[in-house]
């Protein structure tokens, strides 16, 4: 399993640029962050190793007088589901399934997105979604890291699904459009 | 038709049982607010992550509404039997069976060694057998019935 020191290699340069300097300074820590992006399963993962920029400012998808954004605050939440949180025996969700997700909400989103829904389920996953009038959106993160996007039109049976690097591009093209 | 076999709650093995018919609804609650989402159709809806069952489970867990109506029972008289029951869904076994390895009925017997509700037997107790795949999974729940879901 390689480690890549970069930013993230799904973005295109200028959306780097454009978002690096709206990245929060919130969950940053001094050390770098590490997540693992799968590709379809965990044992085919690619970490993806990224560095906080310098000069932070401004947190993405928060207003200039909000201190958390939304999903951080749902997440709060979640961090606090004790044992058999879904009446059927769910163990709570893992700490850093949580992290990683903020972190990809935080890399992906465009700023000042719509606001979404943090859901978990029984399995440890966490999935990010919208309804919205026009299209559903998805970001399931897997306990085993595993990330898959799916899309619908609102009222539509087709479902686009995409696994790893494709998952992550699709939900940002898609976010750009439907989300911001 | 509603003439399930029992299979055993504590096997790891499952096989779909055609003795509970296509039409046979298959009743699952949700029990946390933060499976519930805001919808532009009705407001808010449960997620389909609320369908997923513990990764160790060979099945998600359902309660048999032919063996409810069979007890002169409703999908009314079993919702909120779970504590904190925020909502309830039903999907069609012939739903299950497309989207999954079908349907096998489960009563769950008394369990001491585990807390609360979860020590309860429950003799309607089926599941929907896995594997399902994600997309699987979201098509069965894109044709559930939402029977309920209480204010927030």
């Amino acid at each position: 399993m390689s480690t890549v020191a970069t930013a993230n290699p799904l973005m295109p340069a200028a959306r780097v640029a454009a978002a690096e300097p709206r990245r929060a300074s919130l969950s940053w820590g001094t050390a770098p962050l590490l997540f693992f992006v799968a590709t379809g399963t965990a044992a085919h993962g690619k970490a993806i190793e990224t560095q906080p920029p310098a000069n932070e400012a401004v947190a993405p998808h928060q207003s200039q007088t909000a201190l958390v954004s939304w999903y951080e605050q749902k997440a709060q939440i979640i961090r606090e589901l004790g044992p058999n949180w879904d009446g059927y025996g769910a163990d709570p969700i893992a700490s850093d399934t949580i992290d990683n997700m903020i972190q990809l909400l935080r890399t992906l989103l465009p700023a000042g997105s719509l606001q979404g829904s943090l859901v978990p389920a029984a399995d440890g996953s966490l999935q990010a979604e919208w309804h919205l009038a026009s299209v559903a959106l998805g970001l399931l993160l897997e306990e085993d890291k595993t990330v898959s996007t799916w899309v619908r039109a609102t009222g539509s049976d087709f479902e686009i699904e995409k696994y790893g690097p494709e998952a992550l591009q699709l939900f940002q093209s898609v976010a750009s459009v439907a989300l911001a | 038709m509603c003439d399930p076999t029992p299979q055993d709650y504590f096997s790891n093995h499952r096989t779909d049982d055609l003795g509970i018919g296509p039409q046979d609804r298959l009743l699952r609650h949700c029990t946390t607010p933060v499976q519930v989402v805001p919808c532009p159709l009705n407001g808010r809806k449960i997620s389909d992550q609320a369908f997923k069952p513990k990764k160790s489970d060979v099945g998600v867990s359902v309660d048999l509404e032919c063996l409810l109506a069979k007890d002169g029972h409703t999908w009314e008289d079993r919702f909120g039997v779970m504590p904190n029951a925020v909502g309830m869904i039903a999907v069609t076994v012939a739903s299950a069976r497309t989207h999954s390895a079908g349907v096998a009925y489960t009563p769950k017997p008394a369990q001491a060694e585990l807390d609360g509700y979860l020590q309860k037997p429950n003799p309607y107790h089926g599941e929907i057998i896995l594997p399902m795949t994600n997309s699987q999974r979201r098509d069965l729940f894109r044709s559930a019935v939402q029977l309920r879901l209480l204010a927030s």
